[in-house]
């Protein structure tokens, strides 16, 4: 080749990184974040706050009654087998959500058969396939949309498998999707820690939420977090979104960029739990111990050992995390019996986790005796 | 040297003929550009991030933990250098640091918190360094493709490792004094990137400056001519698996400890970002050659790029997209670099 084409080819090169930089400027250019909310000024007060206050002061208090106990008792079969679609197994709130259920139908002597959907739409696919291909009495998707697997869910219509979903953040469809919804509590549990962080914060709260997109019950609680603090006039709040597929390398990044270019954050919220650790660890990193507090969900135990310890993770929201399986193994007799149940049981029982209120050991399982409580709905000891 | 999916060495480069004084003088200032593009792309992405986040970039609280963040991808990417330096692929990392974090924090649990820590250290690093034995003891015995072992055994990797925990986050029990390692500073500089930079150095030593160093990179550039030449590089084959598998294992400790539980599927992640400072780092500072400063440099360039434009609010997903586009631009440059060395020649 000629030696005059020698500069034709390194031009190339400078012209891939003249493209790189372009490309960052421009993106720089083009891109913002969106924040929303109040003002920093020095006074806050008003009914909000009460509202706040109150709703936080309740929502430490554990519940004494299940909610279904309205619905009265229900008698189930000999037997049955009850298969789970289980949410990622490896998000420890998707583990919890197993058990539950796990309990609950060894308490009855049924057959229960786990499959992991992990946190890709094919193997939820393939999951609630096999699901049906077992042929059990009912199905239980937990956290995915219905829609990811349309094709399973009309077989399971046709040989009449009902499927009850558990924190899919759907209402029900009978015709198309889960015949009965539990726990669709993700908003009210983003409410609840929303008014925490109001109440705690004197009405002065900046807030970022770090939301996972792939379940929808985190988008859900960031929502509700969002709604609470959109009724205070004086706190921030922003709304960054993350998958939980690659949150161990994107969100640590993405957690401390907030942090860095916000000095006056003052609260992080991310959810699912997991990430409510990976958050304490940026601001860790960050060196805001002392100036922003991090706030989760899920009852996850190596977050309630922060929040115990009053160490960066100051709440935790869990909605009964083993009442919520039995809840489900509830719902699943009442359908077999026959039984009118409401299209969302709100059941699964909110409980605002804080240093003070916090289980000492273990998590918050549920309401008070939820166990004998529903042993004894169901005339099984 | 074939250009086979096991051929991670870029192929040497002849020394062209000798040429005019004008066009070597014309050749020494592009060379001293290729060489150093990467750094001044760094120190314009720095300029040009200070401009645009004022008072929030440039701060020493950011750079920290910037670095600090990084420190996990930089010590895979440097055990990473080994077997690509010596010419492999070693896809298996991320499920050997998954096995790693994950066998940390179930000895921990399963002693109820009373294994000693040094201990727990060492038994998982041993995990590691064997990890990387049975990957080198496949390929150097049984002679299948690097490529195709590592990939097989990563997922193996994973799978012992969602056994082991059974399919579940290890969290109980994990003492304060383990988790301190990774949280703890010294000097005022986190731990993590003081392990970082120690390795570095020691890897910089062992790569630049020992004949060990030499040797592999000799079996990268061609290994039947330096078998032939009396280099035991099926020797060196099997220690760079086992020093990458090392890395890893101490990137798992990294891991553990400073986030305090053992996730079953963490170490995946890892891999684009590994081999996208390692690919981008072999184009500067020593080009066609994977090298400490270069790798240092790509993971400063891959991390600073991340943080300054999430700084300006750009979304979760731009990290995979800049770290994929990182690694295409890196084979790019170096698909180039070629064309014009054999447009010299």
């Amino acid at each position: 080749m000629p030696s005059n084409n020698l500069p034709r080819a390194r031009r190339r090169r400078g012209a891939v990184v003249a493209a790189l930089v372009v490309a960052a400027t421009v993106a720089l250019a083009g891109c913002n974040s969106s924040d929303s909310g109040g003002d920093d000024g020095p006074a806050a007060s008003g009914p909000w706050l009460d509202d706040a206050k109150a709703a936080a002061e309740t929502a430490v208090k554990v519940p004494t009654e299940i909610a279904v106990k309205a619905l009265g008792p229900v008698e189930p079969p000999a037997s049955m087998t009850v298969y789970f679609v289980g949410c990622d197994q490896s998000i420890p709130g998707c583990v919890a959500q197993v058990e539950g259920v796990r309990q609950a139908t060894e308490a009855l002597g049924f057959d229960l058969e786990v499959c992991d959907a992990k946190s890709d739409v094919a193997s939820f696919q393939n999951c609630m396939s096999q699901a049906v291909n077992a042929k059990p009495d009912v199905i239980v998707n937990n956290a995915r949309p219905s829609a990811d697997a349309s094709e399973a869910y009309a077989t399971a219509h046709e040989l009449k498998i009902p499927v009850i979903g558990q924190f899919t953040a759907q209402l029900p469809d009978p015709e198309k999707g889960n015949t009965v919804e539990v726990g669709n509590v993700c908003q009210i549990e983003g409410e609840l820690l929303g008014s925490y962080i109001v109440s705690e914060s004197g009405g002065k709260a900046n807030v970022a939420i770090f939301a996972d997109t792939v379940y929808q019950c985190n988008g859900q609680r960031a929502d509700g977090v969002k709604a609470a603090l959109d009724k205070c006039p004086s706190c921030k709040v922003s709304v960054d979104r993350f998958s939980v597929a690659t949150a161990q390398t994107d969100l640590p990044p993405a957690l401390q960029a907030k942090i860095q270019s916000n000095p006056q954050l003052n609260w992080v919220v991310s959810t699912p739990g997991f990430s409510g650790v990976m958050a304490a660890d940026a601001v860790r990193q960050a060196g805001k111990e002392d100036a922003i507090s991090v706030g989760t969900f899920d009852g996850d135990e190596p977050t309630l050992a922060l929040v115990r310890q009053g160490d960066i993770i100051k709440a935790d929201v869990a909605s009964g995390v083993y009442e919520n399986g039995w809840t489900v193994v509830d719902a699943a007799l009442r359908l077999k019996a026959g039984q009118t149940i409401p299209d969302n049981i709100e059941n699964p029982t909110q409980l605002l986790m804080t240093q003070e209120s916090a289980p000492e050991t273990g998590t918050y399982e549920g309401a008070d005796g939820f166990r004998d409580q529903f042993q004894a709905l169901w005339g099984v000891s | 040297m074939s250009e086979s999916l096991s051929s991670a060495t870029q192929q040497a480069e002849e020394v062209p003929a000798a040429r005019p004084a004008e066009h070597r003088a014309g050749r020494i200032g592009l060379d001293l550009l290729d060489r150093w593009a990467g750094p001044l792309l760094l120190v314009a992405m720095i300029v040009a991030f200070t401009i645009a986040s004022p008072g929030v970039f440039l701060t020493s609280s950011n750079l920290l933990a910037v670095v600090n963040n990084q420190t996990i991808t930089a010590v895979v990417a440097l055990g990473l250098l080994f077997p690509l330096a010596a010419g492999v692929f070693d896809i298996s990392i991320g499920g050997v640091l998954t096995l790693s974090v994950i066998t940390s924090a179930w000895t921990f649990q399963q002693t109820a918190g009373s294994m000693p820590v040094p201990l727990a250290i060492l038994i998982t690093l041993l995990v590691g360094s064997c990890a990387g034995l049975v990957n080198a003891l496949l390929v150097v015995r049984l002679s299948i493709d690097p490529f195709i072992v590592t990939l097989g055994s990563g997922s193996i990797f994973l799978g012992v490792s969602q056994l082991v925990a059974n399919g579940q986050v290890v969290s109980r029990d994990i003492p304060t004094s383990f988790t301190d390692l990774g949280r703890g500073e010294l000097f005022g500089i986190p731990n993590p990137i003081v392990l970082v930079v120690v390795l570095a150095l020691i890897v910089f030593y062992v790569l630049e400056m020992t004949p060990l160093g030499r040797m592999i990179y000799a079996t990268g550039f061609g290994r039947e001519q330096s078998r032939l030449a009396g280099v035991p590089t099926n020797r060196i084959l099997v220690l760079a698996f086992v020093i990458s598998g090392l890395c890893a294992s101490l990137a798992g400790l990294v891991y553990t400890s400073r986030i305090g539980t053992g996730q079953p599927d963490v170490g995946a992640q890892y891999l684009l970002p590994s081999y996208a400072a390692a690919f981008l780092g072999s184009t500067m500072i020593k080009p066609g050659r994977f090298n400490v400063p270069g790798l240092l440099v790509g993971l400063a360039i891959l991390a600073i790029g991340i943080n300054g434009l999430q700084l300006q609010g750009i979304p979760f997903w731009v990290i995979s997209t800049f770290q994929g586009g990182a690694l295409i631009l890196a084979v790019v440059l170096t698909k180039l670099r070629k064309l014009s060395v054999r447009a010299d020649g």
